[in-house]
């Protein structure tokens, strides 16, 4: 939980003085208990929030002086100083772009050719999130297999985006809800993304005996499991999830079970788990069939 | 058929500004744009470049929700998020006809507004704008000085 200084607490002297000879007292500043956070302004009008959301912002814009204003000006300081050069951007898209091989599970880009790039590619969007991306056509790749019967390009572990139950963004001034499984897991996926990975596995340690029942925190902390090489607890964790939680949630708890078992040289528990998903159609048909095919491809190595 | 790195220069700016716009802080969007054009590099083969650039404002689209999903996390734990007020409309009384005088560019508006209506530290704003706390500094001296005028001007 993170505490926030209290408003205007850098006020300078010059400021101070400023804002007294415009009649204001400052030390009565503070902020307006209605007005939602000014980026959901903008995202309003781009539609990226829920329409129940972005309806609310826009009703309460529309009858609020300063929102409105805000809301106009800062689209205006977004366009333009997009246009200026982005030293971050280009690093991180050179970088991942150049040929040389990259660490980490997100930037997985094996060695040897183009397959190994499209078997990357299924990897990567293993952790991006489950909201519909633009459609990928499932193109399978035969590329060689490690020695081992641990296939390697296709198993990668990425992290799952939970979905969470509402989308109702808090206006400052109304009592928070309480915080659900969803909250906790979705909370400590965020950790884990900041780098934070073991005092992310922790904190779903601890929220899985607080909610032995929630399919979301045994998704995450199986995946995270997965992620530090515990492959043995991971699978575990997720086996009694299977049954737990909405279908969406149970296509991505297989998942992340097919990659343990393929992990830990199940390959046959893996392969069961992988014929529903690669013919389910669903988001992770893709990347089930690219799996199934290097299981394949792997036994007929051997 | 165009390069990579030639749609790569000739998307950035639109795809930076959608990410921006929909989560509001330029580190945020710079991230997500970094993710689309990753993503875009590893499908490039798949990819008809007349697909561009709604391809990648839909990965980004994506990717915006998804954070917000995650603000509305911390927003909810943030605690003060916690605090009633019995108030309904601002304290602050930043006229709002003055936040009109045509001398005041969009930031200088921004600026204000954020500071004064939304309580944020400059540090805040610079984030949220990707500026610099010095260049936040002077677009607020500059527009209170500005407004000082305007307010002589309208009580004269």
């Amino acid at each position: 939980m993170t505490t926030r200084p209290s408003p205007l607490a850098d006020l300078d002297r010059q400021e101070r003085a400023a804002l007294e000879a415009l009649g204001l007292d400052p030390d009565a500043l503070d902020r307006p208990p209605t007005c939602p956070e000014p980026a959901l302004l903008v995202a309003a009008a781009d539609d990226v929030l829920s329409p129940e959301v972005a309806d609310g912002v826009r009703r309460h814009a529309a009858g609020c002086a300063y929102c409105s204003r805000l809301t106009e000006a800062l689209g205006h300081v977004y366009d333009e100083a997009a246009a200026l050069p982005s030293a971050a951007v280009d690093r991180r898209v050179r970088g991942a772009s150049a040929p040389a091989a990259h660490g980490g599970w997100r930037w997985a880009m094996p060695l040897g050719g183009l397959a190994f790039a499209a078997s990357a590619a299924w990897a990567f969007l293993a952790g991006v999130s489950q909201v519909a991306t633009p459609p990928v056509p499932p193109v399978p790749t035969a590329w060689p297999t490690p020695a081992t019967s641990l296939p390697r390009s296709v198993f990668v572990a990425g992290r799952p985006s939970i979905p969470v139950a509402d989308l109702d963004l808090v206006f400052r001034g109304e009592a928070a809800p309480a915080t659900s499984p969803a909250d906790v897991a979705s909370e400590a996926l965020e950790l884990a993304s900041r780098g934070r990975l073991d005092e992310a596995v922790a904190q779903l340690g601890q929220a899985s005996r607080r909610y032995p029942e929630a399919a979301e925190v045994a998704l995450a902390l199986g995946a995270l499991l997965l992620e530090q090489g515990e492959t043995q607890r991971a699978v575990a964790t997720l086996e009694p999830a299977r049954q737990r939680g909405r279908s969406a949630l149970r296509s991505e708890v297989e998942w992340y079970l097919a990659v343990g078992y393929a992990r830990s040289g199940g390959l046959d528990r893996a392969a069961a788990l992988l014929v529903p998903l690669c013919e389910g159609g669903g988001p992770r048909s893709a990347v089930a069939c690219a799996g199934l095919d290097e299981i394949a491809a792997g036994r007929a190595e051997r | 058929m165009a390069t990579f790195e030639e749609l790569y220069q000739r998307h950035l700016p639109v795809v930076l500004r959608v990410a921006w716009r929909a989560v509001g802080r330029r580190d945020i969007a710079e991230e997500i744009t970094a993710d689309a054009f990753v993503v875009l590099h590893r499908e490039f083969d798949r990819i008809d470049p007349d697909q561009l650039p709604a391809w990648l404002i839909t990965v980004v689209r994506n990717k915006a929700t998804d954070y917000w999903r995650r603000q509305k996390v911390e927003q909810r734990h943030s605690e003060s998020l916690a605090a009633a007020h019995e108030s309904t409309a601002p304290r602050v009384s930043l006229v709002p006809g003055l936040l009109d005088a045509p001398t005041l560019k969009p930031v200088h508006r921004a600026c204000l507004v954020l500071r004064y209506v939304h309580g944020m530290s400059r540090a805040e704003i610079a984030a949220r704008l990707g500026l610099s706390d010095t260049q936040v500094r002077g677009h607020l001296q500059y527009a209170l000085t500005l407004l000082r005028k305007e307010l002589g001007k309208a009580q004269s």
